[in-house]
């Protein structure tokens, strides 16, 4: 008995542990229903700039908030050190970083408002308003 | 004209400094962006002992529309030379064109770049400023391949229904813009590159082209080149093969350069850097192996002190040197 309820707790805490939190949104009217893990990364590094037709806008929130870190750990897969070297020799490029959003409401309010925007969000934010693309 | 820009530059940074991120440049809007280099050196040779303010540049750049972007470098180098043994000093504060393009970027599958912009050619070529290398001195193939430059157009973006590969086909059929700092001066210029970026650790591409120097040499060349990142460890090599055709003495030649340069990153702000170099020029029956050995400290990315010894098969030529350069 002690041994099913063990394997029920350890299966309940794996699953709690990995359920993402965070989600990449954009607007309703946007037509773009799916994206790749590797498409998110391109355009948040701004090498891409479009998905099928629709022209994308990325946007983030500021640097020192928890969910950027965690984006760009899980997402992009770069520190804050590698990614500072890549936005130093982007300007070399004339290339600036997207535009950062002081809270997640802000980001919510430029996604509802710009044409194109995709930007990530708690999911506890998301409403009918806002379209999930992918789960982290 | 000096009064008038000095309150104007102190404008510009009091106003931008509290959001001013070093090596990001001054945003004023969306049009304009401001921003710039500098680099210093210090050289010691058997013949030669000199230190030089070696460039200073400044770069404006902007997007006129959604599709609509330009980019102006204007550079000076060298600003100021001090050769010891002769005791003798330099100076040039005459500043040219480096870069003056517009793009138009119409879809990932397709962008126009027009104007005099870098030759889309391997890695080397793309980051040219001692601040983005990992060592003070270019290995040969940078400067004795291909010009460094294109004025004219260039075609490129992502091949269709790919992920991962992009493209340029670039021409060019007139002079320069500004023939000052261009290695091989040339007024045919014709080629395309394709690389494939299979992740961010793993990269790999090639080159071909042709162009017709001044004195009516033609040349073709096959250019290749690989970067593999692992933890600590970049490995990054190029390697560029040249047919050589004089049409003032009907005779071919082929020249052959290539690098291999390993970096390993201590921590984020230190790194060790050493290269492998080989090159050849069958016209002037010449060969060089050069190896090199350097250490770069990042206090930040944008700010580089760099110190290396090159070790060359003619000891004439090896050499020791440090560097200072900073990007902002």
């Amino acid at each position: 008995m002690s041994k099913a309820i063990t394997i029920l707790f350890t299966l309940f805490f794996s699953i709690s542990l990995y359920a993402s939190e965070y989600a990449i949104v954009v607007d309703k009217k946007n037509p773009i229903n799916k994206i790749s893990k590797k498409q998110i990364k391109n355009i948040f590094l701004k090498r891409r700039h479009f998905i099928g037709k629709q022209k994308t806008i990325p946007v983030n929130i500021s640097a020192n908030m928890p969910l950027r870190i965690y984006f760009e750990k899980n997402i992009l897969k770069m520190n804050r050190e590698r990614l500072n070297g890549f936005w130093t020799k982007q300007h070399f490029q004339g290339i600036t970083p997207p535009s950062t959003q002081s809270s997640n409401n802000s980001v919510k309010l430029f996604i509802q408002n710009v044409d194109g925007a995709i930007g990530y969000l708690p999911k506890n934010l998301i409403d009918e308003s806002i379209k999930v693309l992918y789960e982290f | 004209m000096r009064s008038l820009l000095i309150p104007f530059f102190i404008f510009i940074f009091n106003i931008h400094l509290q959001a001013y991120d070093m090596g990001r440049g001054v945003e004023i809007d969306e049009k304009l962006h401001l921003g710039g280099y500098f680099s210093t050196d210090y050289e010691v040779s058997k013949n030669k002992k000199l230190f030089r303010l070696d460039d200073v540049a400044l770069m404006a750049y902007g997007n006129l529309s959604d599709e609509l972007s330009y980019m102006i470098e204007l550079e000076a180098a060298p600003v100021y030379t001090y050769e010891f043994e002769a005791d003798q000093e330099h100076n040039n504060l005459r500043f040219h064109k480096e870069r003056v393009y517009v793009d138009y970027k119409y879809s990932d599958a397709l962008n126009v770049r027009v104007g005099k912009q870098i030759t889309p050619i391997g890695y080397w070529n793309l980051e040219p400023i001692n601040v983005l290398r990992d060592t003070s001195s270019n290995p040969l193939l940078s400067n004795q391949m291909f010009p460094k430059f294109v004025s004219g157009i260039d075609i490129y973006g992502y091949v269709p229904n790919s992920e991962s590969l992009s493209y340029h086909i670039f021409a060019q059929n007139n002079r320069d813009l500004d023939e000052e700092y261009i290695n091989i001066k040339n007024k045919h210029f014709f080629g395309a590159s394709l690389e494939n970026e299979v992740d961010y650790n793993f990269q790999y591409g090639g080159s071909i082209g042709e162009f017709i120097t001044d004195d009516a040499k033609r040349s073709r060349f096959i250019q290749l080149n690989i970067k593999y990142e692992m933890q600590a460890f970049t490995l990054q090599s190029e390697a560029v093969w040249s047919n050589i055709e004089d049409h003032n003495v009907n005779k071919t030649d082929y020249k052959f350069a290539s690098y291999l340069q390993s970096l390993y990153r201590v921590d984020t702000k230190n790194s060790i850097v050493g290269r492998y170099e080989y090159f050849n020029d069958d016209a002037l029956n010449s060969t060089q192996h050069i190896g090199i050995i350097g250490y770069s400290y990042r206090p930040i990315y944008s700010v580089s002190f760099k110190g290396e010894y090159q070790l060359n098969s003619d000891s004439d030529l090896n050499k020791f040197l440090i560097s200072f350069s900073v990007l902002f």
